[in-house]
């Protein structure tokens, strides 16, 4: 009987390397800390093996690329090298090392890993401070003009938010802007008064920056900023954080066209109180053409079906589009029954910028 | 970081001295409640400082609740002092190179902090909230309570991370940080360019 093949020899110290390198690169925080845990596959009193293909998820596709050849000659580093290893064989939980948790937050926040930098700078207890550094130099690009430049910063800076109220432990905040829009359209928008998008863009832009950055350390720095650069700054958050705006954009105009048609309609139903409605002699609305303004919310939100509550088409909108709440309204078409409706200021500055007038 | 190393001292919440008696807890209580309550209803944004005016009536209810009892104001100072001790102990022992007797005492003053911030900042915030005199001077109800329950439960993580921040790293090395670097990167970052 022959002998089995001999499995080749792992070196396994480069495979550490190897995964500490692309943990870095890629801004995974997750993997990272696996590497040292008390079950890593490269721990002498683990079970665990890192050579087995349970865990090729660890190694990098490729390693032809600048930012894991950085990563990799981090690690490789003399220092850092011996005291990655002199953690590894430390019983009791391991400290990492600072500058590859820091090349890691960096790299997370190249990549728009917000939530990854957020715990890497957390770790290193740099969190505020590098948040507050970014909200300085994006001011100062807002100052200068560069609009882009300036939502970026924001942008990132929402992205390195903690939540400390999360439960059982704090955890990076993440957008949730399917929560609170349905709290813009809490009251009925009986009157033009009552409607949101129907205000003047200052009052809109600054509910509309409350809404996108919602804290005050935030939203509270653009208010000294001159109203035309808040229009812009804002028509150029919100698309920022939807990188589908454009197409939301188009559906957004077709449904105005659709609303439009029946604005005299809507105009009749909401000078009656819900109650008095059921009880007309003449109902304002045709039965015949529910379906149709049924599809107005469905199209807005891409829901499957047209027989949702007002909440749901705002909350579907929302998490697809957060900006796309700030430029509806909710409608009655019976006493127990509302839709959502695309409604905007015709010499809204906002809404021009953010191609949604017609 | 505030002056009561994180550890809030509801004695300075209620400016009381250093001997106070239970006079000067209910006296000095119902005067701070009033002007309190005074300032939330001159300030016209009241609303938007909502989470912080909650805050400052949670904890004026804490002070006088905890304090105003005798036992239950030793215990709250004896508990305050032991886990600022147990802080001192492992802060003495870090770097002396026992790495194991650090991390047992690290782990003990841990948990001794996460409780007495669980019991002091929360639990009996809350409790002092139900209290009948409290509720009679500060109008606290079932609606300051549900809105209280997220704000505090940050308050105490903010408390936790404020008193960690100063103290010896444990979860990574201690990191040598050039600002001036952190600087570039950040404008980097706004350039929106992302290497390979």
């Amino acid at each position: 009987m022959s002998n089995p093949p001999e499995t080749p020899a792992q070196d396994y110290e480069a495979l550490l390397d190897e995964c500490l390198a692309y943990a870095v690169a890629e801004g995974d925080i997750v993997n990272f800390r696996l590497l040292f845990m008390p079950a890593s596959p490269f721990r002498k009193d683990s079970p665990e093996d890192a050579s087995t293909p349970k865990y090729d998820y660890l190694f990098p596709e490729t390693t032809d690329t600048p930012r894991y050849r950085e990563a990799l000659s981090l690690i490789q580093q003399e220092d850092i090298s011996r005291f990655i290893r002199e953690q590894l064989d430390r019983k009791g939980p391991p400290k990492l090392p600072w500058q590859t948790v820091l090349a890691l937050g960096d790299n997370a926040a190249r990549l728009g890993k917000y939530t990854a930098a957020a715990q890497a700078y957390e770790l290193l207890r740099v969190r505020r401070r590098i948040q507050d550094i970014v909200l300085d130099k994006a001011d100062e690009r807002l100052n200068r003009g560069e609009i882009a430049a300036a939502v970026r910063g924001y942008t990132i800076a929402l992205g390195l938010q903690y939540d400390y109220a999360a439960f059982p432990e704090p955890l990076p905040a993440v957008p949730d802007y399917q929560e609170r829009a349905p709290a813009l359209h809490s009251v009925y928008p009986a009157s033009t008064e009552q409607t949101l998008s129907l205000q003047e863009d200052a009052v809109l832009c600054k509910a509309a920056l409350n809404y996108l950055l919602p804290y005050a350390e935030f939203s509270g720095r653009l208010e000294q900023a001159a109203p035309e650069t808040r229009i812009q700054f804002t028509a150029a958050l919100i698309r920022g954080l939807d990188h589908d705006w454009a197409a939301f954009a188009e559906v957004f105009r077709k449904a105005a066209q659709l609303t439009a048609n029946y604005q005299p309609v809507f105009d009749k139903l909401n000078a009656f109180r819900p109650d008095i409605i059921e009880v007309l002699a003449e109902p304002p609305l045709d039965p015949a053409i529910l379906p149709e303004l049924r599809t107005i919310p469905q199209m807005l939100s891409r829901a499957s079906a047209a027989n949702h509550e007002w909440w749901h088409y705002i909350k579907t909108m929302a998490y697809h589009h957060p900006g796309a709440a700030l430029f509806v309204s909710r409608q009655r078409l019976s006493a127990t029954e509302e839709i959502v409706v695309p409604r905007i200021r015709p010499d809204s500055a906002l809404a021009k910028a953010l191609e949604l007038a017609g | 970081m505030t002056g009561d190393m994180g550890y809030t001292d509801y004695r300075e919440v209620l400016a009381l001295p250093e001997n106070y008696k239970p006079a000067d807890v209910i006296r000095n209580y119902k005067k701070r409640m009033k002007q309190l309550l005074i300032e939330i209803s001159e300030n016209r944004q009241a609303d938007d400082r909502r989470d912080h005016y909650l805050l400052l009536m949670a904890q004026l209810n804490a002070a006088f609740y905890i304090l105003r009892d005798r036992q239950r104001g030793e215990t709250y100072l004896l508990e305050r002092n032991e886990v600022m001790r147990m802080e001192e102990e492992w802060r003495t022992a870090t770097g002396k190179g026992d790495a194991g007797e650090e991390d047992v005492l690290r782990r003990k003053y841990d948990q001794a902090l996460r409780n007495f911030l669980a019991k002091y900042m929360e639990e009996f915030v809350l409790e002092a909230g139900r209290d009948p005199e409290c509720v009679e001077n500060s109008g606290w109800d079932s609606v300051h309570e549900r809105l209280a329950g997220r704000i505090l439960r940050q308050y105490r993580q903010q408390r936790y991370h404020e008193i960690h921040e100063r103290l010896p790293y444990f979860e990574v090395s201690a990191p040598d940080i050039d600002w001036e670097t952190r600087s570039s990167f950040v404008e980097e970052l706004l350039e929106g360019s992302i290497p390979e």
